[in-house]
């Protein structure tokens, strides 16, 4: 197999990943400010698309590591990175497509053990790091996210209690921008930085860069404007679910939510604890639903997006898996090519079929 | 005891005692800002002239805790574990 191909086709499905991750993900910060009208969806989601560009030069600590304590370092190819990227670019878009939010770090995760499992065997896995890195995690992000969004809703109210007339509302409104920016910025920090990762992976892989190396300034670029492309078109079915279909949002709510999202994002981070923004702004959602009082919570949508977090891992790992096992047999230049391919009609499909029903702007 | 190995529950014992300080600090205090500036604006509606020092005290106060986290949270952006 021709290695400068396949590296290049890595690249390129590693910014789609990085878009179909910006896309997805708009949710996280800017749901609530747009369910409450505290910004316009298109402001809404230009905002956060900078911010996200910024932030993805804010911090140089990029994560080379995904796949440290998840699978064995030295089974990384280019065949089980394309593989990977391919799992969890298909489940970013599925669940997309059903407008339900879900990690993107866990489905490439997902996707890197299924094809190393495939490329190199079982014990190239290592159990204890899915678990404890990947499984647990995924359960207590949004347990505690939600449990502070709780204290945090009761509290906003109470504050509102004191305060005459709408001008409370509004001035929540304003707050609420505050704290949707600060996930943004903290969203681009920690995931653009994950495709440079990847890349900068890659470029390592086959022998571009040295081990250890840093990403070279065309790979943030190229990470900071495809993660801002994809934040920018917005993915307005996630952003549907998170800011209406959860519970009704309202300002006090959007931004002790916010708030108490960017909290356990950023503490996560810096104690070296990172877990996935998308569970933890979803678990403190349905927290401010809690808090507030006679509010309704859709436990049954709540539901089907833990259900959805828990089959991240092995879908994006199944489908990493089939394409590893298929790049195997076919062993040859047109194998990428023929991925990339077939990759971009079933995308292609999706967004068609996307259209019968389409979720845009104007209905969040 | 036995999923030890697995979760590092001392940074998540960490990372979540500050989330909880950091989201009901900031929680409180914007609520103090929004509150003195609320009693600020109205003051100045109802033409009672200058506004109250301690409207004015709690905005400033609020503010500035508010402030001072915005600070604290780019720094932890900065310097990730």
């Amino acid at each position: 197999m021709d290695s400068d191909l396949l590296l290049v086709v890595v690249i390129g499905m590693a910014l789609a990943f990085d878009f179909t991750n910006g896309f997805h993900d708009t949710a996280n910060a800017m749901a609530t400010s747009i369910a409450t009208r505290a910004l316009k969806p298109k402001v809404a989601v230009t905002l956060a698309a900078l911010l996200n560009v910024a932030g993805a030069f804010l911090s140089i600590k990029v994560a080379t590591t995904i796949s440290k304590g998840i699978v064995d370092a030295d089974k990384i190819t280019l065949t089980v990175l394309l593989a990977a990227l391919v799992g969890a670019i298909a489940w970013n878009l599925v669940t997309w497509f059903f407008g339900l939010p879900s990690s993107s770090s866990h489905a490439l995760i997902g996707g890197i053990v299924g094809a190393a499992w495939v490329a190199h065997g079982y014990d190239a896995i290592e159990t204890s790091g899915v678990v404890g890195k990947v499984l647990v995690p995924a359960l207590l992000a949004p347990v505690i996210a939600g449990g502070i969004a709780v204290l945090a809703t009761f509290l906003s109210y109470r504050l509102l209690q004191r305060l005459p007339g709408e001008q409370g509302e509004r001035g929540y409104r304003y707050g609420q921008i505050g704290s949707a920016s600060l996930v943004s910025l903290a969203h681009g920090t920690n995931d653009a930085q994950k495709t440079m990762g990847v890349i900068t992976l890659a470029l390592i892989v086959h022998g571009s860069l040295d081990k250890g190396a840093d990403p070279p300034t065309w790979v943030i670029l190229a990470a900071a404007l495809a993660i801002g492309l994809g934040t920018y078109i917005g993915g307005w079915r996630v952003i549907k679910t998170l800011g209406h279909g959860l519970t009704k949002v309202e300002a006090p709510q959007g931004f002790a939510a916010e708030t108490s999202g960017a909290s356990v994002l950023l503490a996560s981070s810096y104690f070296g604890y990172p877990l996935s923004t998308t569970h933890i702004v979803s678990g403190a959602v349905v927290g401010s639903g809690v808090g507030k009082r006679l509010a309704e919570v859709r436990w049954s949508l709540a539901g089907r997006i833990v259900l959805a977090w828990l089959v991240t891992l092995p879908a994006a790992a199944a489908v990493a898996a089939l394409v590893a096992a298929g790049l195997d047999e076919a062993n040859s230049t047109a194998g990428p090519i023929v991925v990339a391919a077939l990759g971009a009609l079933g995308a292609g499909l999706l967004f068609w079929a996307a259209q019968r029903n389409p979720v845009t702007a104007k209905d969040v | 005891m036995l999923a030890d190995p697995l979760v590092d529950w001392t940074a998540l014992g960490e990372a979540a005692g500050a989330a909880v300080l950091g989201a009901l600090v900031v929680v409180c205090d914007f609520g103090l800002a929004l509150t003195g500036a609320v009693r600020m604006a109205e003051a100045r509606r109802a033409g009672a002239g200058p506004a109250p020092a301690a409207s004015f005290a709690m905005l400033a106060a609020g503010a500035l805790v508010c402030a001072g986290a915005l600070v604290v949270a780019l720094l932890a952006m900065l310097h990730k574990t």
